[in-house]
């Protein structure tokens, strides 16, 4: 095969987890796309059948250490609703208080240390840190404070081990959020700082003609409660998303793909959630959005870096408002009683929709899991991208094009270790 | 305060463990002025965890090629990071590459060393492999002989 039949990049850098990505052209048109997913899958589907149900946010938490709230709170949420419980008042609160904790320090990671470098000819955040220092200081600063409310919240920063199926084990004072708060000052002019720098970036001229997917509440930007809505007119229940959404095995992934049922693919994330429920946004972070350029809809996934900004942003803001609200619960949770059910739970991971269902007994097993991440969701939309992107490109000098095909992989923050429910630990050799 | 160990590492992850584990021992064992932490987490938030201290002593799991069980005793201020074994979790960044960003951030201490165990796997939900049990102590003691040093 010549060389300009193959776009190949074996290991794809800033990047959580491990992928390759393969394009084969055929006579200059894009002929085959594929995002490879060689991390091992490691069935955490199959490991929590038998297990208690009040460990299933223990357990998921681990398929991933930079979302494990998001597995968290969307367990949780489906274990509640099949025991018919509610979790309301300031617990409720808290637990929009542990996702703004994660939004931040997973949304400013990916924007400082591993998308922006992209935009700014920089071969890695390192380099971007070189020449930019205080910038770089700051943002990992704020980083910093989404780790410290997750701990605060969470009880640990990575893989938390205060979230209980109908609340928490232990519930902070206020005297003990006031640390926090008296940083997130300063951390609103950061975010805000990031907003207006990503977006002066330069954008490559692209966009999609994605249906996007996400949660709609009826009131809040989500997090963990809403119907799933489409930009197609699309509203349902949780509890019909698997007769709407369809994971499928392909071969050249260890990555499930999901489609609709009628075989379309979609996009889920920062860009979806913002299409579908940016009129929730306080004003001021609206008006802010529409003076550096972010319309109602962005459709170029480029410009994601941009709402991830936005998004950090709410998750300040929302912080602020709830810790400055926030009255001590009477208790650290509400009693949950196992029952046989079937429960339908999820919640806004930084990366999109992030869907669990469980089937548990009345003596409190789990019978059977569902487990569907974001990024699972979003491979046959990446490949769409990829396809529609090289096309018009295909003239391009190879190692600038196959720079561009890696960024515009970056675009979606994917979680490789999400999608195929596996962390895995690579240490090489000097 | 003088000094920091930090085990990075997690507990559930057979070898990966060695870390923490390693913290653990030489916890109690430390002179005035030190301390010993565990991190299992992003390694961006390393410098943060050395602030204010004179000198740290890094344990985490290797792979170098070494026999299982090696342990590697590295001047992380004095070696080229390219040359050592990038240790390193596929989130966010690698044990070098935090360092780096220390260094490039002006967030070094005075004394940096790596306390590194060669791991033979780091499967979730795996056992410590019986090698890297039996080289723990060696390690506990290495970091000790340099926190009383």
């Amino acid at each position: 095969m010549s060389r300009r039949n193959l776009i190949r990049v074996p290991a794809l850098a800033r990047v959580e987890g491990e992928g390759g990505l393969t394009v084969t052209l055929k006579g200059g048109a894009v002929d085959r796309v594929e995002l490879n997913i060689f991390e091992p899958p490691r069935f955490f589907e199959a490991l929590l059948r038998g297990r208690r149900f009040t460990e299933a946010p223990d357990v998921t938490a681990r398929i991933c250490g930079i979302c494990p709230v998001a597995y968290q709170m969307s367990s949780v949420h489906a274990m509640e609703r099949a025991c018919g419980v509610t979790v309301d008042g300031a617990l409720r609160e808290l637990r929009r208080l542990l996702y703004c904790g994660e939004w931040i320090e997973s949304h400013v990671l990916h924007i400082v240390m591993l998308h922006a470098p992209d935009f700014l000819g920089y071969e890695s955040g390192l380099h971007l840190a070189k020449d930019q220092p205080k910038l770089v200081e700051r943002g990992l600063q704020l980083k910093k404070l989404g780790n410290d409310i997750v701990r605060a919240v969470g009880g640990r920063e990575i893989h938390p081990v205060n979230v209980k199926v109908g609340g928490f084990y232990r519930v902070p004072t206020r005297r003990e959020l006031a640390p926090l708060r008296a940083r997130l000052d300063e951390a609103y002019l950061v975010a805000e700082e990031l907003v207006r720098w990503t977006a002066g970036f330069d954008f490559p001229d692209f966009e999609q003609p994605w249906v996007f997917v996400a949660l709609r509440h009826e009131r809040e930007y989500p997090f963990c409660e809403g119907r799933v809505t489409s930009s197609d007119g699309l509203s349902m229940d949780l509890a019909d998303f698997e007769r709407e959404f369809v994971e499928e095995q392909v071969p050249h992934s260890n990555a499930l793909h999901c489609r609709r049922k009628d075989g379309s693919y979609y996009h889920v994330g920062p860009l979806a959630r913002w299409a579908l429920n940016a009129d929730h946004l306080p004003a001021d972070i609206r008006q802010l959005a529409s003076a550096v350029g972010v319309g109602p809809v962005e459709r170029n996934p480029f410009r994601s870096i941009v709402v991830r900004a936005l998004e950090t942003l709410f998750a300040v803001h929302e912080a602020l408002r709830i810790i400055d609200g926030y009255v001590e619960p009477d208790a650290p949770s509400v009693p949950v009683e196992p029952r046989d059910a079937t429960g339908w739970g999820a919640s806004e991971a930084p990366r999109g929709i992030l869907y669990h269902r469980y089937r548990i007994t009345q003596d409190g097993r789990i019978a059977e899991a569902r487990i569907v991440p974001p990024t699972s969701q979003n491979q046959a939309t990446i490949e769409g991208d990829l396809r529609a992107f090289v096309t018009p490109r295909v003239g391009l000098p190879e190692k600038e094009l196959t720079w561009q095909c890696e960024q515009a992989i970056r675009n979606y923050d994917p979680c490789i270790s999400c999608a195929t429910h596996f962390l895995r630990l690579e240490l090489r050799g000097a | 305060m003088r000094g920091v160990v930090i085990g990075v590492g997690h507990d559930d992850r057979a070898d990966d463990a060695a870390g923490p584990a390693v913290a653990r021992m030489v916890a109690s064992h430390l002179p005035d002025g030190w301390h010993a932490i565990e991190h299992h987490g992003d390694l961006t938030a390393l410098s943060d965890l050395w602030q204010g201290m004179e000198e740290a002593v890094i344990v985490d799991a290797v792979v170098s090629g070494a026999p299982v069980g090696t342990i590697h005793h590295v001047d992380l201020l004095a070696e080229p990071p390219s040359r050592l074994a990038a240790a390193g979790s596929s989130h966010g960044i690698g044990l070098l590459e935090a360092v780096d960003l220390a260094r490039t951030l002006g967030r070094l201490p005075g004394r940096l060393t790596l306390v590194g165990v060669e791991a033979l796997q780091a499967a979730v939900g795996a056992p410590m492999s019986l090698e890297v049990q039996c080289h723990l102590p060696v390690a506990a003691a290495l970091v000790l002989e340099q926190a009383l040093a």
